[in-house]
């Protein structure tokens, strides 16, 4: 096997993605190849470094933070279903949503123009706007 | 991963919402935080981003369909609302800062490496984050981005040659 296919190995290998044949593969090649060990201390000591990154935990009140927001949110909530039926007749009601909807509609697009400006101006912000897609399906 | 199991978690919920969401945050908040915080690199904001999160699992766990796994659909959200807040902050993400380095000691050199981290395209960063930050399999991670086992190979593959690029004219005496 040559070196550009054993580099996909050598990542499977530091994934811990390999099975037992290809690592056999693997070990027969780099008995013989400094380029392919030396790839493989590099990619293990970035490994070692990204992994070593600094982890941070949540605070101490974290949950109770948590479940206060959605107190509030469940009143506001509350009240202004209440508020809407009490105040609001159908027909006015209605015509309010749909003000509401095309403001933000508009609001939307106005925000999609001054992203795409913005997206072409640096590579990574290009590459944030096409990742968008891949995640807004699950919303 | 600590605490009860998923399905556990899950049966808890319907029973008890209020009871079986605290051990649901229990268990994944550590993940979440960080998750948030390899995207974002701030602490603060970190959690600010995963109490939305919570906020959010709390608010659509009940239309939750099991067709993925709840570990699953937490890390898209987690990495749906990091993006949200990073959106938001964009300008600060283009200002270009100068940075000097002797990279002799480990502390300089985990920095170095989050400086290349930050210049890596998303895409690419999302996948290294989740493999090695998070330590999950292929497999998770294709799961997560709703994609193939062999394009996050692939996209592994390429975020380690240009991660090791960007890191070049960084670590002169290699890593
Ligand atoms: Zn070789």
């Amino acid at each position: 096997m040559n070196c550009k296919k054993i580099k996909k190995l050598i990542q499977l290998y530091i994934d811990q993605e390999i099975d037992s044949e290809k690592t056999q593969v693997l070990k027969e090649h780099l008995k013989t190849c400094a380029s392919c060990q030396r790839e493989v201390n590099t990619l293990v000591s970035l490994k070692k470094l990204i992994s070593s990154q600094e982890k941070i935990t949540t605070s101490q009140d974290f949950i109770a933070k948590v479940i206060e927001k959605i107190r509030k949110q469940e009143i506001l909530k509350m009240n202004l279903e209440g508020a809407a039926k009490r105040l609001i007749p159908l027909p006015l009601a209605l015509g309010l949503v749909t003000f509401i909807y095309l403001g933000s509609l508009q609001i939307r697009k106005e925000n999609f123009l001054e992203e795409y400006l913005l997206s072409a101006l640096d590579e990574r912000e290009v590459s944030l706007f096409i990742d968008r897609e891949i995640y807004e399906e699950l919303f | 991963m600590v605490g009860r199991k998923d399905k556990e978690i899950l049966t808890l919920i319907a029973e008890d919402k209020e009871y079986g969401f605290k051990m649901l945050v229990e268990k994944y908040q550590v993940q979440v935080i960080n998750l948030a915080y390899s995207l974002s690199r701030d602490s603060s904001l970190a959690e600010d981003i995963a109490q939305e999160v919570f906020l959010k699992i709390f608010k659509k766990i009940d239309s939750f369909q099991r067709k993925s796994s709840l570990s699953t659909w937490i890390y898209r959200i987690t990495l749906n609302m990091s993006y949200q807040f990073l959106r938001k902050r964009k300008f600060s993400l283009f200002s270009p800062k100068k940075y000097s380095f002797s990279p002799e000691d480990t502390q300089e050199k985990k920095e170095i490496i989050n400086i290349g981290l930050s210049r890596l395209p998303l895409k690419y960063r999302i996948v290294i984050i989740l493999k090695d930050l998070q330590g999950l399999s292929y497999k998770e991670i294709a799961r997560i981005l709703n994609c193939s086992m062999g394009t996050v190979e692939s996209r592994l593959f390429r975020a380690r040659i240009l991660l090791k690029k960007i890191l070049t004219p960084l670590i002169k005496e290699g890593l």
